[in-house]
């Protein structure tokens, strides 16, 4: 029988937040029936608002499902509630197999022997690598014309003042970057132009928003100084171009030297951008110490894939983006899947988590926030924080302050968590029976 | 040069003539010349890059002195389903149950449970807990060590809503310096504790105080009246504000020695007379006396007036207002017959309704045996339902039509004798759920008792998809609160002395 799952993991399946909420309100026995679980099959029957209940089967090791039920939403909120119920050890080993079941198991099976391996792909001719050669260059012209916008926009900006900045001018400015091909700017616009002007103390154009804007338009205009060098290392190179807005092909990460460890997963957060949903996941190598970012992207209402399950750990081999400090990773041959992992994770205070956040701005100044471990005691008072045995502290920020502080009790333990220019935004904390995530 | 003078600088703009004295610490960065405004934003914007990065660099510390760890927690946590079920509810997930109220109801009562089990809410959940102020009564007893230390955090952070320093509602201050709303709270608390010194309170502050704060004070003597207050009430049957003398009217009524009620007695019995009807042939063929009432209307006069029978009432009010003064129990020795035969006698015309006044004084008493006696004759008044044996409130539920059937049902205290809970349940699932009110599904499904509400799941589970969407809605929902209920007294039972323990103290629909 396999290792049955935690509920945190049907809920990284959901496509969006409304079909795990319904799927949680079916994850009670009321309208199933038939329900049965023979490794690595589960299936039952939902009874919806018509005569006919709903076939569902699910195969927990791949994972893949089906369900009979009209929605879009996949998975569909029935396939979530006959998972949650066997994760909270509510469906038994046992039960006949449902014919729904049975046939989806065959076709399954049929589809599996038919699938032939794919092709190499062809090898691109002469004409089509001019055309891709082109096409690069082009672009680069396009970010050049674009960012010498952006360089005399922000100059204008700061000979006019701030202060007299035009409503929705970021908005219009962000709307031209992504006509002029770079997407990395335009969202840091897009983000700026989000900050309420004149949060602190009412007045516009005064306050945090004077401080931030200020400070992203030096970022900007660092950036765009930094297009027009030819002279930079290629690492700071491939940084500036990954802020641009330039991907780097699969392949080429795929073709790098992989780190092999048992990545723990310590941290997961989702984001809705207008037609994507975007999901971070922070790893953390339990032998090498090193941290990885994994991107999933999906279109909204489909489901982000949830094969790194927070508080879980896999033994993998890892593919670093270029550029520094290697933070983005692809995940290559995974060997194991840990349902919880416990590791010794390394020593370390509020000193050395600055101070490694301080080594990667150096590398690259306009990244959002990094990875850290610190050993410390979380409390509230006076201020939210993190302290360490010697002494150091630092703001703690997030929704998960009154859960850390609930889990730790003000005793010192392991937190992981994000570093940024506001404070510590812990995601993960190792207890006794392993990694708990946030 | 900081960045927050750079900051100032940008605001204003590098091109306006007010700016050109602070531009100076720029050279220190890169020397520009002074009329190429271009330039000196250029300038302006490599340094706020460089301050920038170092500003990113700098995330604020936390200092300051912070509490002890939390100490050690003794009790036990629920077992591992029980948390499962506990999670949903506290964080207000629809979970397993789609309406919020019952979500609510069977949350109250789970942690209800867990703290009767002697157990406590594991770690993870208290954040979620402690963010919700509005469970704060139910939740605090099952924090344990840990919660209670996570409490004392927020309130010293100023996080928990309410400031530490807060004025303590029992603080007699508040009856001199505290605003009107704070006064009555405190008055209504403390004279649960010492009426008479209370009472005397009021009385200093009477002559001066406005009708409105008055007649709130009343009130609330009113519901806590005790014969020590019999003088102050009769004297402020003359106070100047109506609602203040209905209040002491009232208040001096549940006192069954006061000179008032004597007053109204006396009325009750010279207006009313029972005596053997003289007609009917067949009565005096079977030489059996048939009894009557008499009813004469009150005159009101100066005394009456005073006494709350007043000209403006008409005479059913007056009578009505007289009879509920009466004690129920004085009946007999008033005109011979009890308060129950009272309201059925056969009357002379023009008929008085008695019920309304006979039911009020009924309450006013607590006097159950006449409430008993007055369903059995035949009364259907909801509001008697708090006095009333079990065996009355099913012969009330038997009686009155199915779409009042939920105004008996929600005065009845939660969890419900189970031969009420039977009676119900059994004419849900006897197809009656169409005639009565939707909200009598989820009464059930709350108030069935916990012993049994496993059972009633699997009954209402077995009628399967009934017709009519709105009973299929309240029929679903109503089975997921049983279900929900039944898993918690089955995981909990084990720890509870006795089924007992899991009685919830008289909650209400």
């Amino acid at each position: 029988m396999g290792e049955r799952w935690r509920p945190e993991r049907v809920t990284a399946l959901a496509p969006d937040s409304a079909s795990d909420v319904a799927g949680r309100r079916l994850a009670i026995p009321t309208p199933w029936s038939d329900v049965g679980y023979a490794h690595p099959l589960l299936w039952g029957a939902c009874q919806g608002s018509g005569s006919t209940p709903y076939s569902v089967v699910a195969d927990v090791s791949e994972p893949s499902y089906r369900c009979s039920c009209p929605s879009r939403k996949f998975p569909c909120k029935h396939v979530l509630a006959l998972l949650y119920l066997w994760a909270e050890g509510r469906i038994d080993e046992g039960g006949t197999l449902s014919r729904f079941a049975a046939q989806w198991s065959a076709t399954r099976a049929a589809a599996g022997e038919d699938k032939t391996p794919k092709d190499e792909p062809a090898e691109r001719t002469e004409a089509q690598l001019a055309g891709a050669a082109a096409r690069a260059e082009q672009r680069e012209e396009r970010v050049t014309n674009g960012l010498a916008e952006l360089e005399r926009w922000l100059a204008d900006q700061v000979t006019a003042g701030l202060a007299h900045t035009r409503p929705g001018a970021l908005g219009d400015l962000a709307a031209r970057m992504v006509d002029a091909q770079v997407p990395g700017v335009a969202g840091r616009l897009r983000d700026l132009n989000r900050r309420p002007m004149g949060s602190r103390n009412g007045a516009r154009g005064t306050g945090a928003w004077l401080d931030d804007t200020l400070a992203e338009y030096g970022l900007l205009h660092l950036l765009s100084r930094a297009w027009t060098r030819t002279d930079l290392p290629a690492e700071l190179a491939a940084t500036v171009r990954s802020h641009i807005g330039f991907t780097v092909p699969k392949d080429t990460v795929l073709a790098t030297t992989p780190v092999a460890d048992t990545w723990a997963v310590i941290g997961m957060r989702d984001s809705d951008e207008e037609q994507v949903s975007t999901r971070r996941v922070w790893l953390y190598g339990t032998t090498t110490g090193r941290y990885a970012l994994v991107l999933f992207f999906a279109s909204r209402g489909m489901p982000l894939d949830a094969s790194l399950v927070p508080g879980s750990g896999v033994t993998a081999d890892l593919y670093f983006y270029p550029g520094g400090p290697a933070l983005r990773a692809l995940v290559g041959d995974v060997q194991d899947v840990h349902q919880r992992v416990r590791f010794d994770v390394p020593s370390a205070g509020v000193a050395e988590a600055i101070a490694a956040w301080r080594r990667v701005l150096a590398e690259d100044p306009w990244l959002g926030s990094y990875p850290a471990v610190i050993h410390g005691s979380a409390r509230l008072a006076p201020t939210p924080g993190i302290a360490d045995e010697a002494g150091g502290s630092v703001r703690m920020v997030g929704g998960a302050t009154l859960d850390l502080l609930a889990l730790t009790g003000g005793h010192l333990a392991p937190m992981f968590g994000e570093l940024d220019p506001r404070g510590f935004q812990p995601t993960a904390v190792m207890m006794d029976d392993g990694l708990v995530v946030l | 040069m900081t960045f927050s003078s750079l900051a100032s600088i940008s605001a204003v703009g590098t091109g306006q003539r007010s700016s050109l004295p602070a531009l100076g610490p720029l050279s220190t960065y890169l020397p520009t010349p002074e009329d190429d405004p271009q330039a000196i934003a250029y300038a302006l914007l490599d340094a706020a890059a460089a301050l920038a990065v170092v500003r990113r660099g700098t995330p604020p510390d936390a200092t300051g002195e912070s509490l002890p760890p939390a100490p050690d927690d003794s009790r036990p946590e629920p077992p591992p389903h029980v948390i499962s079920l506990l999670g949903p509810l506290l964080a207000e997930d629809a979970g397993a149950i789609r309406l919020s109220s019952d979500r609510a109801y069977v949350l109250a009562e789970a942690l209800r449970l867990v703290a009767q089990a002697g157990m406590r809410l594991p770690h993870r959940l208290l954040g979620t807990a402690l963010a919700r102020r509005d469970l704060r009564p139910s939740v605090q007893p099952v924090l344990g060590a840990r919660g209670d230390w996570l409490l004392a955090q927020l309130r010293g952070a100023g996080l928990d809503g309410a400031s530490a320093d807060a004025a303590d509602p029992d603080d007699p201050e508040l009856w001199d310096t505290g605003t009107t709303e704070e006064r009555l709270a405190w008055f209504r608390r403390a004279r649960s504790t010492d009426p008479d010194a209370v009472r005397e309170a009021a009385v200093a502050v009477w002559r001066e105080s406005p009708a409105a704060f008055r007649t709130e004070l009343m009130s609330a003597i009113a519901s806590t009246v005790t014969s020590a207050d019999e003088a102050f009430c009769e004297d402020n049957l003359d106070d100047r504000a109506e609602g203040v003398r209905v209040g002491a009217a009232e208040a001096l009524s549940r006192l069954p020695g006061s000179a008032y009620v004597a007053r109204m007695t006396a009325r009750a019995q010279s207006a009313m007379t029972v005596g053997e009807t003289g007609a009917g042939a067949i009565h005096r063929l079977l030489k059996r006396a048939v009894r009557n009432l008499r009813v004469t209307p009150v005159e009101p006069d100066e005394a009456s007036a005073r006494d709350g029978l007043g000209a403006k009432l008409s005479s059913l009010e007056r009578l009505t207002r007289l009879v509920a003064a009466v004690p129920p129990a004085a009946w007999p020795s008033l005109v011979g017959v009890t308060a129950a035969e009272l309201v059925t006698l056969p009357q002379d015309e023009p008929r008085w309704d008695l019920v309304p006044g006979v039911v009020t004084a009924t309450l006013r008493h607590g006097d159950a045996a006449t409430a008993n006696a007055l369903v059995a004759a035949g009364v259907m008044d909801a509001r008697l339902v708090p006095l009333l044996s079990t065996e009355s409130v099913l012969t009330l539920l038997s009686r009155v039509p199915p779409t009042l059937i939920a105004t008996v049902l929600e005065r009845i205290p939660m969890p419900w004798p189970q031969e009420i809970a039977t009676s119900v349940g059994q004419q849900l699932i006897g197809g009656g759920g169409h005639q009565l009110r939707p909200e009598v599904w989820t009464m059930f499904a709350r108030a069935v008792p916990l012993r049994v509400s496993g059972g009633w799941a699997q009954r209402l589970r077995g009628l399967g998809q009934p017709e009519g969407r709105i009973v299929r809605t309240m029929l679903r929902d109503a089975t997921s609160v049983l279900i929900v209920r039944s898993v918690f007294a089955d995981e909990l039972r084990p720890y509870l002395s006795s089924w007992q323990d899991m009685q919830s103290p008289g909650g209400q629909p």
